[in-house]
């Protein structure tokens, strides 16, 4: 068990490595000039020349790969060439928000795969109409349910906020996570506004996630069912809900495991569109700015933030499978 | 429980026939033809005759098979069809769906919706095509490769490969797509570039599993080799694979490549793209919800076309033995 946690943590720095390398290496072939996005395009070759040695880039490629690596590891990401602030701090408040997203989108994919695997093992026919369920949904880009989110819950029924994270201000102590402010501060009353702010973007970025999840769960449901193990427990005259609650969920959920951190890592994408949709302030939104304005320092250091926690998250995954399942970890 | 009745009946009647023990016997040279044996005596008739029939598809995958030609031949001809000039102003801004003579309505300076969907369409199928091909086949030299080759040309081209997995792709797609400029083209070179290595392993897996069998040791025994083995022999037995996976993979195309180009990394307004037309229309949602909702369906609608004709098509070669 030490061993392959070792070995997964090497492979970790190596592939941290090489996706620090490709960042990197994409933004010195890509065709923007970083000082015409810096300083605008009408400064003066002294005033150039003077942003050149401010960001760094007369310095040999190797100085310059190696300062942006040791300057990530310290938490220094570099200066933003839209913003002019140290990305660092630009991301200081916007990661909390992403993750809050983040986290209610999975939990909801997960409720959802749960409840759209359990109703196909046991339906017969209610599984035919599920699949064209599993295929609309995961077929509707994110900012389509997000859209439709808003026109229906915003717009006709007026039942759901639109836009931003909260309708109040935010505490001078706030730990980036709305919820938990609410909570710790004894105020129901913001907790259930932010609450009420997550529901529609968490929906529109959990809902394909939450969808391909159930088709893995519903394949392994499927397999598990049909078992020897499950055709005794039918022999013992457990009940179908019995046999799927106690045999079926626990004997499918190592290869949904698998896949929920893969489609976290899909996640990415749709969380960057609804952000823009519901003017979310977090690494998404900063993101797109980044795109537009052609400030690719601010695009490398986000890329490489997602990207780390995507890695680690699957690493965790993967250990955590493999002290539960033998195989994994022998295989 | 009427539920639990059936399962002891089920329970029993294939406890009888003790059926695992022979159907775990000869699968594992099922490849090679159809398994003898299905899981249960009381089925075994339904199941028989309905293979023998044919592919055993319900409606919804044949119309879903009809639709995808439809979607085909609409992306192709669409563009002759449309009504107007996609890229100029043809009539009043913010016309709505089923106003005189646009369909589906105008946009915020008066282009047709309808016209932009169609040229849209086309770009958009075209690309995730390109995107598709160039995966499949970068990754299917790759994983021939690798696979036919083995040994440290093996090992050192799947740990490649498994870099490139695991890494996020969507995020190297689009720090591709921005550091290549904003038009189609780098989007689709940057999804190309992160959908190979998904082929080149399962071309790899195939190759090793194809070659394990029996009448490539038999071409093999009597002095085929090399290019001729590998073209002959074994190409054959892996070509389906690649097709379906491709054929599976275009709804996904299409939808990262609208993601893409949402976040504005494909061409520029006002080249018709859904993507971008959806991101740009986004300002009038509430005001005039057919701008951005209207591109949004139309990927929606090619994209679960394909997803749902990529199942069907699976689960009928799956039913043949591939």
């Amino acid at each position: 068990m030490l061993s392959f946690t070792l070995r997964r943590l090497a492979s970790v720095v190596g592939v941290v490595l090489f996706l620090a390398l490709a960042v990197f290496a994409l933004g010195k072939v890509g065709n923007a000039d970083p000082v015409r996005t810096y300083i605008g395009a009408n400064a003066s070759a002294e005033q150039v020349e003077q942003a050149r040695a401010e960001l760094g880039l007369d310095d040999p490629l190797l100085t310059q790969f190696w300062n942006f690596l040791t300057g990530a590891v310290q938490g220094d990401l570099g200066i933003s060439l839209s913003t002019k602030h140290a990305i660092a701090d630009d991301l200081s408040t916007r990661l909390p928000a992403t993750l809050e997203l983040a986290g209610w989108a999975l939990g909801f994919a997960v409720i959802l795969a749960v409840v759209l695997a359990a109703v196909a093992a046991l339906g017969g026919k209610v599984a035919a109409v599920l699949r064209f369920v599993f295929f609309s949904a995961a077929s509707a880009p994110a900012f389509l349910v997000a859209m439709l989110g808003v026109l229906v819950f915003y717009q006709a029924w007026g039942l759901l906020p639109a836009s931003g994270r909260t309708s109040y201000g935010v505490y001078d102590d706030s730990t980036g996570f709305y919820v938990i402010d609410g909570l710790l501060h004894a105020s129901p009353l913001y907790a259930a506004d932010a609450i009420g702010h997550l529901i529609l973007p968490a929906v529109a970025a959990g809902l394909a996630p939450g969808v391909a999840l159930a088709r893995v769960l519903s394949d392994g449901l499927g397999a598990s069912m049909s078992s020897p193990f499950a055709r005794t427990a039918r022999a013992m005259g457990e009940s179908e809900t019995t046999i799927l609650r106690r045999h079926g969920l626990r004997n499918a959920s190592s290869p949904a495991l698998s896949m929920l951190a893969v489609q976290a890592g899909l996640m990415v994408s749709s969380l960057v569109v609804v952000e823009q949709v519901f003017a979310w302030n977090g690494l998404g939104t900063y993101l797109a700015n980044a795109i537009a304005a052609g400030d690719f320092n601010a695009i490398a250091a986000v890329s490489l933030i997602l990207g780390v926690v995507y890695v680690v998250l699957n690493a965790l995954v993967e250990v955590a499978l493999a002290a539960v399942d033998p195989r994994v970890r022998l295989g | 429980m009427p539920l639990s009745r059936k399962g002891i009946q089920l329970a029993v009647a294939e406890a009888a026939g003790a059926r695992t023990l022979v159907r775990k016997a000869p699968a594992a040279d099922a490849g090679a033809g159809p398994a003898p044996s299905s899981p249960s005596p009381c089925r075994r008739g339904a199941d028989g005759s309905a293979r023998r029939s044919g592919p055993a598809l319900g409606l919804g995958d044949r119309l879903a098979l009809g639709a995808v030609g439809v979607v085909v031949v609409l992306a192709i001809v669409g563009p002759w069809l449309a009504p107007y000039v996609a890229t100029v102003p043809s009539g009043e801004a913010f016309l709505p769906p089923l106003s005189d003579g646009h369909l589906l309505g105008t946009d915020a300076i008066g282009m047709d919706i309808l016209s932009r969907v169609l040229v849209g369409m086309r770009s958009s199928l075209g690309a995730a095509v390109v995107v598709t091909l160039a995966a499949a086949a970068f990754g299917t030299v790759i994983g021939v490769l690798a696979g036919f080759r083995g040994g440290w040309l093996d090992s050192a081209l799947m740990r490649v490969t498994d870099l490139f997995l695991a890494v996020p792709a969507t995020i190297i797609a689009m720090v591709m797509a921005a550091a290549l400029g904003q038009t189609l083209g780098s989007a689709i070179i940057g999804i190309a570039v992160v959908w190979w290595p998904l082929y080149a392993r399962l071309v790899r897996g195939e190759v090793r599993r194809v070659v394990a069998l029996p009448h490539v040791t038999a071409a093999q025994v009597s002095g085929v080799k090399g290019w001729r083995l590998l073209t002959r022999h074994v190409a054959p037995a892996v070509s389906p694979t690649v097709a379906v996976t491709a054929s599976i993979d275009i709804g996904g195309v299409i939808m990262t490549l609208a993601a893409l180009s949402f976040l504005g990394l494909g061409s520029p307004a006002p080249t018709p793209e859904l993507g971008r037309m959806a991101a740009d229309g986004m300002r009038y949602l509430l005001s005039s919800w057919w701008i951005p909702v209207m591109p949004s369906l139309a990927i929606t609608v090619m994209a679960f076309v394909f997803n749902y004709a990529g199942d069907a098509w699976r689960t009928l070669l799956r039913g043949r033995g591939v």
